[in-house]
Order: C-alpha cells, then structure tokens, then sequence
C-alpha cells in the first residue's frame, strides 16, 4: 500500500487515474514527476454513487440546515440541483430578515401522487412579527416565481413558533 | 470463489459497479428499450436533469456539459439502481445488501442486457466500489487509529479531529486499487462517522467478455483490503456471525 504522493509503479500508466496533484511516480531507480489537471477516480465517483452524492449534499447543506428524515430531502436535492444551489441564499436570505434566532430545518412532502414539495421549516421564537414573517414569504414567492418559477414550484416555506 | 466473513451488522451504505463502453448503435432510444426489458425489477424510471458529460479519454475521466443524460431505472424500493447513459452503465446497490451473489447476479443481468440493447466496441475501464460508513464514536485521532489499521502519522500532541487519507496501488500493470477514508460531522444515526471506500478498478485492456471473472477477482480485492484495513475493535463493531 503506497501513500498517494509517493506511488510505486512501473509500466503502469498512471496519468490517465490519478488526479489533481503532482504525483511522484518511483520505480526502484526512477523517479519522475507527472502533473494530474484530470479528475482522481474517487472524485469522480461522486457523481455515479447515490450515498456519496447524498454526502456532497449533505456537507454542502448542513452549516445551514437541518433534515427531517435521513436520506428523503437529499435525494430530492439530487434530482433537483437547481433547487439545491439555491438553498444557501434562501437560507442568508431569511437569516438576515430576523433578529432573531433561526433554525432551517428540510422536509420533504407528498402532496399528491406524483408531486413533492420540499418545506423549509424556519424555527422561530413566539416574539416573531407574524404578520411581517407572512408577508415576508408572499413577497419572497413573488420574486422567485418571477426569477426562478421551476424552483418555486417546488418550494414552500412554513414559520414554526416556539421552536427556539 | 473466495470465503468472505459475514457480518450482521455491515457497515456497507452502497456498492457500485461501473463499466465505461464504447458503443456504435447509441440513440436517444436505447433507455426506454433498455427499459423494456428492465421494468420488471426496476418500474422507476427517471433523467437526471441538465445532466453532465462524464468521458474516459485519452486524459483519463473528465468532466463536462456533454450530452450525457444519465438515465436510472430504480426498484420499488429504492435500493437496486441501474444508470445508463451513452458510454457507461452502473449498478448500484443500497442496502438492505443481500450479499456479494446477488449482488453479482444483479451486475450480470444489467449486462446482459447492456450487451442485447447495445453493441459494444470496447471497455475503456471497469471498476467495482464499497462505501462504508463506520461509527468512530468520537472524533479524535486517536480514535481513529483504534478503528484503522491506516493512518497519518502526526506529531505527538496533535489535536487533530478531520482526516482525509487517499491511497492508489496499481496492481497487476493494469488495475488500481484505491482506498480512501474521511472523517464525516454529526449526522442522523451516526456521532462520528467515517466514510471508507474500497476501489478497484481496470483501466486497461479490459474486455465486456471477462466481466464475469473480473467482478470476482475485484470482489477479492476489494473484501482483502477491508479485512486488512480495520482493526479487530472495528470489526467487532459489526458483529462477525460467520
């Protein structure tokens, strides 16, 4: 077993598997160095694996948001990437609107057959202005139905009281 | 075929095989005939959107906007999934996993059908994954090394609590074995996971006829590298029965 910046090989073409590193490719005698610009193997099994697309997301998401159930939100996320680049902005967004402490929490719903809508929960404390918070989300839905109307469609927002 | 252990309790969250081809007969149609003759086992069917061009060239996997649309055939419950797109199938499963046989015969079937919807010219690279994901208990270093036999080697008093460890051995001038391990934060089920993955992979002169024998001779790889890898605390964690 070889520590990746010191790999041992000999006719073993390696710049066609390794990734974006210098790679210091030793044989007995030899030593050469070979430039990676390409992607390693493991990398790029993050887009053919359905728990390590589910980690990316997962880490992407996580300084931000809670998930209700253990793998539902994300594989909605991962056949949804333009929701998922989204979500961090939402989350600044109605963070900065508050003084308050907030908690983001991810649910995913059925609504009917067929049809999923993934909630954010944003636990509040009772001292919130509910009405603001309400107009708040009405407005938030009018512009992203105007910028982004294939993620608003598949977006709701709902204020949880005495979360915090 | 080579005795493996069994364990009750596996910390195996995924197995992937994947097959990266050149074919002469793609078309748009080939998922929806594919998926004739797959629906039975896997009735989900669903396009990942906008999808994304993954290529294995002469610069070896690369990354692009391609055409690429990934297709995957899912079973009911989720867990046996197939994705195909224009030069690569793979075979996923989630557990519950049933064992490396049905495992085995789940990739065959894939192929057998891969091989009567598509004429393949040539197999540019084959690879056969495990993902673990295994309970640590807490993040330090010193945990770590209780769990793995592999580890960094850092300076005595290092309050080191990430680890990200990648190894590539090449093997037999053809394949590459490769392990990785990664301490994770805090998730549902887990206080302090770590991922460990397990690859080997044939990047040359692999052939769509020798799959059969190459699987097994990867499986045997791939179960070595994990027995030899963790430690006998580790492997108690996941109840041997066998």
């Amino acid at each position: 077993m070889y520590n990746n910046t010191n790999t041992s090989t000999s006719q073993l073409d390696l710049t066609s598997i390794s990734g974006n590193n210098v790679y210091y490719l030793t044989n007995n005698d030899q030593v050469k160095v070979v430039e990676h610009k390409e992607m390693s193997v493991l990398e790029a099994g993050h887009l053919l694996s359905i728990e390590l697309k589910r980690q990316k997301i997962r880490s992407e998401l996580e300084g931000l948001f809670l998930f209700k159930t253990k793998n539902n939100e994300l594989d909605f996320l991962a056949s949804h990437q333009d929701l998922r680049q989204l979500l961090p902005s939402i989350g600044d967004f109605f963070k900065k609107q508050f003084v308050e402490e907030m908690s983001f929490c991810l649910e995913l719903m059925d609504e009917e057959s067929n049809w999923q809508t993934l909630f954010i929960n944003i636990g509040v404390s009772s001292s919130v202005n509910w009405q603001e918070a309400n107009e708040l989300v009405d407005s938030f839905f009018d512009n992203m139905f105007d910028l982004y109307p294939r993620v608003a469609e598949k977006l709701n927002i709902d204020f949880v009281a005495n979360a915090i | 075929m080579a005795k493996t252990k069994k364990y009750s309790n596996p910390p195996l969250t995924e197995a992937v095989f994947e097959l990266f081809f050149e074919s002469s007969n793609w078309s748009p149609a080939i998922p929806g005939i594919f998926y004739n003759k797959v629906q039975k086992r896997y009735p989900i069917i669903s396009q990942s959107p906008g999808g994304f061009g993954i290529s294995f060239g002469p610069k070896g996997l690369q990354l692009g906007s391609g055409n690429n649309d990934l297709t995957q055939f899912k079973s009911t419950d989720g867990t046996s999934i197939i994705q195909l797109s224009n030069n690569l199938l793979t075979v996923n499963k989630l557990p519950e996993y049933e064992g490396w046989e049905s495992y085995k015969l789940m990739i065959l079937k894939a192929l057998d059908v891969l091989k009567e919807v598509l004429d393949v010219k040539k197999v540019n690279r084959i690879g056969l994954k495990a993902i673990n994901k295994i309970e640590i208990n807490k993040a330090t270093y010193e945990n770590f090394k209780e769990f793995f036999t592999v580890y960094p080697v850092l300076p005595e008093g290092s309050n080191t609590s990430s680890i990200h460890l990648n190894y590539e051995t090449p093997v037999n001038f053809d394949s590459v074995l490769a392990i990785s391990l990664a301490t994770l934060n805090k998730e549902k089920e887990y206080e302090a996971p770590t991922l460990f993955q397990l690859y080997f992979t044939k990047i040359k002169n692999a052939k769509i006829q020798e799959i059969e024998d190459w699987i097994e001779i990867a499986h045997g790889h791939l179960n070595k590298a994990f027995e030899v890898s963790l430690t006998d605390k580790c492997k108690k964690s996941f109840n041997n029965v066998q």
